[in-house]
């Protein structure tokens, strides 16, 4: 491959407001305005009926809840070594055996495969988006490994030489256990919350103003509670799995276990924090503005309720016995209302991936005027799979576009599918509405190219919606395209502002 | 590249290659063990048919006992390097991830799926089922193994491919010669006996010395047959792999930039052989054949993984990717990672400490209830 050497590379121009195209090899176009480069394209896979944002979901929840069961498990067992060691509870040393297995079996293997599985995911999902999150965070990533090889190593310690272990040695292992995987948690809960709550570090662009964020400790308390709640519920289930025990045996551990149910009274007060801290757009689609957020948010507040509910006055204050079919039921309400609440957490985001970063379709909010003049597809070197089934080039151009912009969140027919909710839309509606993406939904990114491409996505959709005929007309009316052009130039290139109706009512009121 | 690794390169780049180099190598010892111990089990389990119980065996014992956490430990360790990757070669790895697609995502499951096995091969239960089973469970294990190997193969050869990449996404074929694909696979299974023979060669040294009657363990032929063997199967494929890549990989290899660790490389291999040759003659694992084993083990290992690395950064456009890395170093943080890092390593050896006074105060009754 022919080298380009690095004080030749136009990366290293700087240019002002000058925009170049660099071939290499005539494989690769580089562009370039200013010192602002065009993001790298990725070849972007189709998932069918899925959206990409889904299969991601489907692996992170899974991966959170166990990792959050692996941190509550920790401080849990620690709790019944304590009972064992001061003789306050007969069986705390059998329910401790027991429980680490269950932590090993599960948590150790899928917990940790899942979590390595995020980062597949993510890099199958956006690239860009875990790219940001790895190149600004790295260290502290790297950071959180080595709570992880310490989990690891006193895990396992604990885990094979217990039973010959004496208990004050035992408990430290299980105390170092526990602080490794909640301080796993505390690394991780900051480079997370950093994408909804960038904050100071957006101008400062200091790792710790992005690492201590506005959402930081609302969100770490958050899923702390959340953490000592699934453990007390894989506890419930664990003891009922202990057969050689009697039930009244069983029933106290349970009641033991409920103790790590108590925080879950702070459950309200840390999502209110939560919702506080929230940026008021993402607070709109929670509480309202959007079904889908606002159904998920309330099914993981009912849930939630649900369990702190029969907690609270079953288990800790009536100190009633929960058999295994209803524990598991509990873990599995405790499972729905893990997978809600990181949908409103993924989802909030929106329009953006990491908030004022890069949106959701892994462009950057400062790249999108630039793909105005030149288009999205400029630097996108990878063709079209069964080119061949495509009418004509402008729509093999919308379907490129639909590519680049849409399908992370959204699939043709399938989920969330552009074909049915776009359905009502006459062509004119579809290219204003393309056209002013951020006004026509405020969670929308704004159209980051040209007037030819919203053109080539409007025939792209609706020949896809009309069942992918083999003859297209293509659509190359002048009006229509400068009409288009107009509109783009009247959505801006800023983001869509939610409370802009608001705000022009109450400037007209003022006036 | 006109100085020897890691000194021709810019600071963050040298730096962030060298924390790749150094964390993979901690990933390849696990893994290494696991892989081989896998493939020596699924021998074993089959050479000896149904008449000998395996478990019996110290080598075979130790295997099972000790797979599912270094299966574990590797894990974990290679979250590490994968992290580096992703400020080194963030792009290319990215490309590649993505054209591989659900194949690349297939490596999860089969993992997970090779993990619970390992648990089920270290339960008594399976050496009571039917030789069939035991035989179809062993082999899926190294199987799945032996297909994440090659996953990670094939993600590495497409991460260095960037002129194919139009053509296999269109096509989804993947452009590399059997030949190359055998070579490097060849290198790591043969490297990975060298190294899982020198880990449980250490264990089964352990047992040995604090066995009372001080008696040899069996297995020390054994592991030096099968150092030798791979160490010999990894270096042949190894060469044979240079003498076939294109020039200017082997003018980086061959040149200042790594021939000093060709030169490890191979002194390291002859250790390793010395070492091996102490054990066969003594039939025993003694101390000093071992420490010299894994002096020689972890100079190979070192050499191997930068001239791996040597041929990688002649594949790609390297020099484009400094840019990004001196904008990597530049986001802070650093610091954490080195207290975090200092502090972790005590407290695991702390750990390893507490576990052994534990059991002695144990054995003594010193419990505090």
């Amino acid at each position: 491959m022919n080298k380009t050497p690095l004080k030749n590379s136009p990366r290293n121009c700087d240019f002002d407001w000058m925009l170049l195209v660099f071939l290499e090899d005539a494989r690769t176009i580089t562009l370039m305005r200013g010192t602002q480069k065009m993001s790298d394209v990725y070849p972007i896979n189709d998932y069918g009926p899925l959206m990409p944002g889904l299969v991601m979901a489907g692996v992170a929840i899974v991966h959170v809840f166990l990792a959050q069961f692996a941190v509550g498990g920790g401080i849990l067992l620690c709790y019944f070594q304590w009972l064992a060691m001061t003789g306050r509870e007969p069986h705390a040393r059998q329910f401790v055996e027991g429980y680490f297995k269950l932590l090993v079996l599960i948590s150790f293997v899928v917990g940790a495969l899942t979590g390595v599985g995020i980062w597949f995911t993510a890099i199958q999902v956006s690239p860009a988006t875990i790219g940001a999150m790895v190149d600004n965070f790295h260290w502290l990533w790297a950071t959180e490994w080595t709570f992880f090889c310490l989990e690891i190593v006193s895990g396992y310690c604990f885990y094979r030489y217990h039973s010959r272990l004496n208990d004050r040695t035992a408990m430290t292992l299980l105390a170092i256990y526990a602080i490794a995987s909640w301080l796993s948690l505390f690394v991780i809960n900051g480079i997370l919350s950093w994408q909804l709550t960038p904050g100071r570090w957006l101008e400062t662009r200091n790792i710790f103003d992005g690492f201590f964020n506005p959402s930081f400790w609302p969100s770490l308390l958050f899923r702390t509670v959340v953490s000592l709640t699934l453990s007390a519920l894989a506890a419930c289930v664990v003891t009922n799995l202990m057969w050689s025990l009697d039930r009244e045996a069983r029933r106290a551990l349970i009641n033991r276990a409920a103790h790590l149910l108590i925080p879950m009274v702070l459950m309200p007060f840390l999502g209110i924090w939560f919702l506080a801290v929230m940026p008021a757009d993402s607070r709109s689609w929670v509480l309202g503005g959007s079904p889908a957020m606002m159904l998920f948010f309330s099914i993981s507040i009912g849930s939630s309720l649900a369990i702190g509910t029969y907690a609270i006055i079953g288990m800790v204050l009536q100190r009633l016995y929960i058999n295994g079919a209803t524990a598991m039921l509990m873990l599995m309400l405790a499972f729905g209302a893990t997978a809600g609440g990181e949908f409103v957490r993924e989802g909030s985001r929106k329009p953006y991936s990491i908030r004022h970063l890069l949106y959701s379709n892994s462009i950057k909010p400062e790249e999108v005027d630039l793909l105005r003049e030149v288009g999205s597809l400029r630097n996108d070197r990878y063709g079209l799979r069964q080119d061949a089934q495509y009418p004509n080039d402008q729509v093999r151009i919308g379907s490129k576009v639909f590519r680049r912009q849409c399908s992370v969140c959204h699939t043709v027919h399938g989920t969330n599918a552009v074909a049915e909710l776009t359905g009502s839309w006459d062509e004119n509606q579809m290219r204003i509405n393309f056209a002013k993406l951020q006004h026509t939904k405020p969670f929308m990114p704004p159209f980051a190219g040209t007037a030819d491409e919203v053109e080539s996505l409007v025939q792209f959709v609706n020949w896809s919606s009309d069942h992918r005929p083999a003859r297209w007309p293509t659509s190359e009316n002048p009006e229509t395209l400068a009409q288009i052009a107009d509109w783009l130039k009247e959505a801006g290139t800023a983001p869509g502002d939610f409370a802009q109706n608001r705000k022009r009512t109450s400037s007209r009121q003022h006036e | 590249m006109n100085a020897i690794f890691p000194f021709g390169l810019p600071h963050p780049t040298a730096v962030y290659v060298t924390l790749f180099l150094l964390t993979f190598i901690l990933h390849q010892a696990f893994m290494h063990y696991v892989l081989a111990g896998s493939l020596y089990l699924t021998w074993a389990t089959i050479r000896q048919g149904q008449t000998t119980c395996l478990t019996e065996q110290p080598l075979s014992a130790t295997l099972r006992d000790w797979m599912p956490f270094l299966l574990s430990a590797a894990i974990t360790a290679g979250v590490a390097p994968l992290l580096f990757i992703q400020i080194v070669y963030q792009y290319q790895f990215y490309t590649a991830n993505l054209l591989l697609w659900w194949r690349w995502g297939v490596v999860v499951p089969v993992m997970i799926i090779a993990f619970y096995l390992l648990y089920l091969i270290k339960s008594r239960t399976l050496w009571n089922w039917p030789y069939a089973v035991r035989a179809a469970v062993v082999v899926a294990t190294s199987t799945s193994f032996v297909f994440v190997g090659f996953c990670w193969t094939i993600n590495h050869l497409l991460a260095n491919s960037e002129a194919d990449w139009p053509e296999i996404y269109l096509t989804g074929r993947l452009p590399f010669s059997v030949v190359a694909v055998i070579l490097r696979m060849l290198v790591w299974i043969g490297g990975s006996f060298a190294t899982m023979s020198v880990i449980v060669g250490w264990q089964l040294q352990y047992r040995q010395s604090t066995d009372s009657d001080g008696g040899s363990v069996a297995g020390s032929r054994s592991l030096a047959g099968m150092s030798i063997c791979g160490l010999a199967a990894s270096l042949i494929a190894g060469t044979t792999y240079v003498a076939l890549s294109g020039t200017a990989s082997r003018s980086l290899v061959l040149g200042t930039f790594s021939l000093p660790f060709v030169l490890l490389t191979i002194c390291g291999a002859i250790l390793q052989a010395i070492g091996w040759s102490l054990q066969w003659r003594s039939n025993r694992l003694g101390v000093f054949g071992l420490a010299t084993a894994t002096t020689g083990l972890l100079m190979t290992l070192l050499g191997v993984s930068v001239i791996r690395e040597a041929i990688r950064i002649s594949a790609v456009d390297f020099a484009s990717l400094y840019p990004r890395h001196v904008e990597a170093a530049n986001v802070g943080g650093f610091g954490v990672f080195v207290v975090a890092a200092i502090a972790v390593t005590f407290v695991i050896a702390w750990c390893v400490r507490l576990v052994k006074m534990g059991m002695h105060d144990a054995g003594h009754g010193q419990s505090i209830q």
